[in-house]
């Protein structure tokens, strides 16, 4: 690298140390205010950079010329000796009044110059905005992906009860999954796959639940959705049958009861859910094999549906009761229970 | 220099404006982990871990493990559910050098795990510790403290607070310790508080709270180092053992005392030559009976052996007491005392005589009164007999507050202007009475004769209610 002998030797001499961002673009700044950052002043000790336009002190990558721009402000008011901490403080608060956007860029950049006060004033404008909010809230105002799989939120529970609710939310989960998976691949053999959501609203679904419709409307309802879902049953079979495996398991529960169970229904409602389904037979002993009436089948999948929809809606306030200990609360399917309202 | 627009191609994303760019989760794990660090309690970082992928181990890296369950409630599921988490985030946390940690729990905790977490903390470092676990209901309880604790290479500051049982095993060794904060603490004997503290070599900050029969008879705070003290008594005492407190501390800068029983205090200073500042606030029991003899007079003693401080305060009580005393204060000079900060309402002019004639070189003189007592003297204010040395040659600056517009207090504020030859500034203020009467009283003292030609007249406006001493 080409030295510059007069920048070494008489440092003092020139007011303006001379910054190169990584677009290429060539800024010179006071000398004092850019020896603030630790990283430039010990560039310029270290190898005399900086002394002129040719032998500009390179920056890191992190740092743009209009984040520059914000650091240097901030290093030109620091730098005064004289200042009081009162005054200083009142431009910390101002100076942090920013978006998640520019703080986050703040952050980095000033954490690859080394400039500590810098990275914890932003660090701690940024946990303000992280404390407080709903999950939900915090991936909004920072773009995170929700990439987390519902089984993955929910891990924290895993270990908390043995509670047998648990257990078949997590079997649930599975299956739910499994299912999701194998509907990925039929879609990519079929375009033209009809979604197997339940574009029935929330409520409707929770009064069928709960037995508190009319069985006349409900079982309209449920006659369309049967019809609409026989089209696809074919091509849907696999998936219904890697979901039929599962719940070979617990042989003694039948599968409405999982259902009733959740539900923590009445007499009543249990006794809804399978009156309306005249072709449903239900016994004690469900055999789960390929021959699994298809109207049961859809049943559990709306249930199921319904069921993740909840649980993503309420999940963020669930995840804060869980975490605050602040309830004592039966764990998240009691929502489904009483009046369809969500907790 | 290239195209300027084919340059911002190649630019990173970050510069993209306006595009829904998650930037944050692209800092360094370390300055994420930095952020979280920020966040009040270890439960809002376990929180974030389902952000996203990228955040679901984070907290893990958090050097600061703060746990804060509500201590008030009875439910043993919450404190099984608060122990199963503090469990599962020591698990999981990859901290191998804890910065802080803070354990403020329900008396259902579990003795065994608090022992078992505050190990962990210790085997890992921790610099920062603080237990505050109340046993109230549960006396019979008893949570030992593991004695690693004792010789911590790594604590820096350690907060015990809420009826932890201390035995402090025969080697002490704390050597980072430069805070220590004992509240509540009950003692083995007199050797255990005298063993923890002599075994901090560098202890700079020591506060103590003692609670009513901690064991401990003659409370010996012997430490080379100390610069800060502040020492709480007792709320109740057993009347059959002496009341002792031994301080032996020749570094000490500030001394804030405060006790609030009415035995005879047996302070003993046994070094305190570097003593700056002094804070002494003796509460009176509720009830309207004068005082004993025997205490006035040993408080006079504890405030006479402050002779060589700078600044020293004094509550209102502390005052009221002292004003019942046989001794008299200025039988000793404060030499060194250039700032009295008072608590002084009419009833405690007489002692505040004393002291200020006593301090002869006082050159800032502020007095408030935040408790009003029905005098049984009728005129409070007397001129005293000779005018106070430091009126004639150091006083510069007054600040009285709260004033009433009584007549015993103008007759003060004319004594003083009269007399005092230096003074620059005097601060009133005043809550009482509407505009009228402020203004009546600014005129009339407006109108006094001022010995010192700088004199100024400052009426300011008071805040609102303000204690002389700040809850802490």
């Amino acid at each position: 690298m080409p030295e510059g002998p007069m920048a070494v030797v008489k440092p003092e001499m020139k007011p303006y140390i001379w910054l190169q961002t990584t677009d290429g673009s060539i800024q010179q700044v006071e000398e004092e205010v850019a020896m603030f950052c630790p990283m430039i002043c010990r560039e310029v000790l270290q190898t005399g950079m900086g002394s002129s336009k040719n032998y500009a002190i390179s920056l890191p990558q992190r740092v743009n010329p209009a984040i520059l721009g914000l650091i240097l402000d901030y290093c030109r008011f620091h730098q005064v000796p004289g200042r009081s901490n009162k005054e200083r403080k009142t431009f910390d608060e101002k100076f942090i009044k920013l978006d998640a956007k520019k703080l986050c860029e703040l952050t980095s950049a000033a954490d690859s110059l080394q400039l500590r006060p810098l990275v914890d004033l932003t660090s701690r404008a940024l946990a303000r905005m992280i404390e407080g909010k709903t999950p939900e809230e915090i991936r909004e105002t920072f773009n995170l992906p929700d990439d987390l799989t519902e089984e993955e939120k929910l891990e924290p529970l895993r270990n908390l009860t043995d509670d047998p609710r648990i257990r078949l939310l997590n079997r649930l989960y599975a299956r739910k999954r499994k299912e999701l998976k194998e509907r990925a691949k039929v879609k990519n053999v079929e375009v033209e796959e009809e979604q197997l959501v339940d574009e029935r609203p929330v409520d409707e679904l929770l009064s069928f639940i709960n037995g508190d419709g009319e069985s006349k409307g409900v079982k309209a309802a449920k006659n369309k959705k049967k019809n609409r879902r026989r089209k696809d049953l074919s091509g849907n079979f696999s998936s219904n049958d890697s979901n039929c495996n599962q719940f070979k398991e617990p042989n003694h529960l039948p599968s409405g009861y999982l259902i009733g169970d959740i539900d923590n229904a009445t007499s009543q409602s249990k006794s809804a859910v399978f009156q309306d389904s005249a072709s449903v037979t239900f016994s004690p002993q469900l055999e789960f094999d390929n021959e699994l009436d298809p109207a049961m089948e859809e049943e559990l999948d709306r249930e199921v549906e319904d069921f993740a929809r909840r649980l993503n809606s309420v999940w963020p306030e669930r995840m804060q009761e869980m975490l605050s200990l602040g309830q004592e609360r039966r764990p998240v399917p009691v929502s489904l229970n009483g009046n369809g309202a969500v907790k | 220099m290239e195209n300027p627009s084919q340059k911002r191609l190649t630019l990173s994303s970050e510069m993209d404006a306006g595009a829904s760019v998650d930037r944050i989760s692209s800092l360094p794990d370390s300055v994420l982990c930095h952020i979280l660090s920020f966040l009040p309690t270890t439960k809002y970082a376990v929180g974030t871990s389902i952000l996203s992928k990228r955040w679901k181990f984070l907290w893990t890296g958090v050097p600061y493990l703060l746990f804060d369950d509500d201590r008030v409630h009875k439910s043993p599921e919450r404190v099984r559910k608060f122990e199963q988490f503090v469990n599962k985030v020591l698990l999981l946390s990859t901290v191998q050098n804890i910065l802080k940690f803070r354990l403020c729990g329900n008396e259902f905790i579990e003795p065994f795990y608090v022992n078992a977490w505050i190990s962990t903390a210790i085997i890992r470092n921790v610099r920062v510790l603080k237990v505050q676990v109340f046993y109230y209901c549960r006396a019979d309880v008893v949570i030992e403290l593991p004695s690693c604790l004792f010789t911590c290479r790594t604590l820096e500051d350690l907060e015990l607070w809420d009826n932890l049982d201390i035995n402090t095993p025969n080697l002490v060794c704390l050597p980072r310790l430069k805070r220590l904060t004992l509240s509540d603490i009950q003692y083995r004997n007199d050797e255990s508080v005298s063993k923890l503290i002599s075994g901090c070599p560098i202890l700079e900050f020591l506060d103590i709270c003692r609670c009513s029969f901690d064991n401990v008879t003659v409370f010996v705070i012997s430490s080379p180092s100390l610069k800060q003290l502040r020492f709480r008594g007792p709320d109740d005492f057993p009347e059959n053992l002496h009341y002792k407190v031994a301080i032996n501390t020749p570094a000490l800068e500030s001394l804030d005392y405060s006790n609030h029983i009415w035995q005879h205090i047996g302070v003993n200073f046994q070094n305190i030559t570097s003593l700056v500042r002094a804070k002494i606030d003796v509460e009176a029991f509720p009830g309207d009976d004068a005082p004993q003899s025997a205490f006035c007079n040993s408080l006079v003693e504890l405030v006479q052996a402050l002779h060589g401080v700078k600044i020293l305060t004094l509550s209102q009580k502390t005052m009221n007491a002292l004003s019942y005393a046989t001794t008299c204060l200025s039988t000793r000079r404060f030499e060194g005392l250039t700032k009295l900060v008072v608590g002084a309402g009419c009833c405690e002019w007489t002692c505040l005589q004393d002291l200020v004639e006593a301090a002869v070189n006082l050159e800032v003189l502020d007095f408030t009164k935040n408790w009003h007592r029905e005098h049984t003297i009728e005129s409070c204010w007397r001129d005293p007999i000779e005018v106070p040395r430091c009126l004639i040659t150091s006083l510069k600056q007054i600040s009285l507050e709260e004033l009433e517009g009584c007549e015993d207090e103008l007759a003060m504020i004319g004594y003083i202007l009269k007399h005092g030859s230096v003074l620059n500034r005097m601060h009133l203020s005043s809550k009482v009475g509407g505009l009228s009467t402020k203004f009546q009283l600014t005129q009339k003292i407006l109108l006094f004769p001022r010995r010192s030609p700088t004199c100024q007249i400052a009426f300011c406006r008071q805040a609102g209610p303000r204690s002389l001493f700040s809850k802490s």
